[in-house]
């Protein structure tokens, strides 16, 4: 029988992993120029906040990709993905045998992956020489994901 | 979020005046120096060139969040009730608790610019000391203008 795991990932706490994360990049580097640093800190101006929704959305779409094996249903889809305020939540249909103690790694996995995937975006805008830290660190949170979806509990025998 | 700056020529020129007429005191070489630095009412015309460099050159520090400026004149005369103000629109996580102590070094920075300019017209050893202490007044505007507030995490 198949195992279905719901995960919410709140969006309020990706923008601020974010936000605080290019804001301790920024605060960081002592010897750059003030706008510089200014400018690799993600606010929540319009034309900041939407490009992060952007990345988040595009960094979604790829998390939906590598889970559709599993994916039986959405509460968000591309569109919708750009609301600061909605939340993205994914259904998992698990074989039995699925490890369930693994659903918080999966769950810190997806975070971690859109977040990481959202601040290389952003670098890659405002400081392209930080840029390239966070995509092995997307793709490392990947494959943690994976790894967890992938356990599986050792069959039990029954009298 | 909009903030507005504004420095009143007047009390800048009265400033001005202040510290001229302080350095010029002090020069050994005694009233000839007091009547050659300090910047008696009559200075005030080659004063307004200074006035009007200041004013742009505080407004090439503020120019990516401009909305306003106060523009610059050029006139034979001196119009004391003039003002520089300027409005910004700041990014959210500029933090509005700044904005006195920016219009604070702004105005300090047209008194210490002006006195640059015009020591370097009347006594120039001292002129570099003050446009140092204009150009250190500008960095400090830079830095305090970009300083973000860390941000905030609303509850789940």
């Amino acid at each position: 029988m198949k195992k279905t795991i719901t995960i919410t990932l709140h969006m309020s706490e990706i923008i601020y992993d974010v936000q605080n994360k290019t804001y301790l990049r920024g605060r960081s580097k002592q010897d750059a120029p003030a706008d510089i640093k200014a400018n690799m800190q993600a606010n929540d101006d319009d034309e900041n906040l939407n490009q992060v929704l952007r990345s988040v959305g595009n960094a979604y779409g790829s998390l939906k990709s590598a889970l559709s094996e599993y994916i039986i249903e959405s509460g968000t889809t591309a569109n919708n993905g750009l609301h600061a305020n909605s939340n993205i939540v994914i259904t998992l249909s698990m074989p039995s045998n699925y490890n369930a103690a693994g659903n918080d790694v999966v769950a810190t996995g997806l975070h971690k992956y859109i977040v990481n995937s959202a601040i290389f975006d952003w670098f890659v805008l405002t400081s392209p020489g930080d840029a390239e830290v966070y995509a092995p660190l997307a793709r490392a949170a990947m494959g943690e994901v994976v790894d967890a979806i992938n356990r599986r509990v050792r069959p039990t025998r029954t009298s | 979020m909009e903030i507005i700056l504004t420095v009143n020529k007047a009390n800048v020129y009265n400033e001005v005046a202040k510290t001229t007429s302080y350095i010029g005191s002090k020069k050994e070489s005694g009233q000839g120096a007091y009547k050659r630095v300090f910047t008696s009412d009559d200075d005030r015309l080659m004063l307004e060139r200074f006035w009007n460099e200041c004013c742009d050159e505080a407004t090439s520090c503020f120019k990516q969040f401009l909305f306003a400026v106060s523009g610059v004149s050029y006139n034979n005369y001196v119009d004391l009730s003039a003002e520089y103000s300027v409005g910004l629109s700041m990014p959210s996580s500029f933090d509005e608790e700044l904005t006195g102590s920016i219009n604070s070094v702004l105005f300090n920075f047209f008194v210490k610019g002006i006195c640059g300019r015009w020591l370097n017209v009347a006594e120039k050893d001292e002129a570099a000391t003050y446009a140092a202490e204009a150009a250190a007044l500008l960095n400090d505007l830079t830095q305090k203008i970009y300083y973000r507030k860390k941000p905030i995490r609303t509850p789940v």
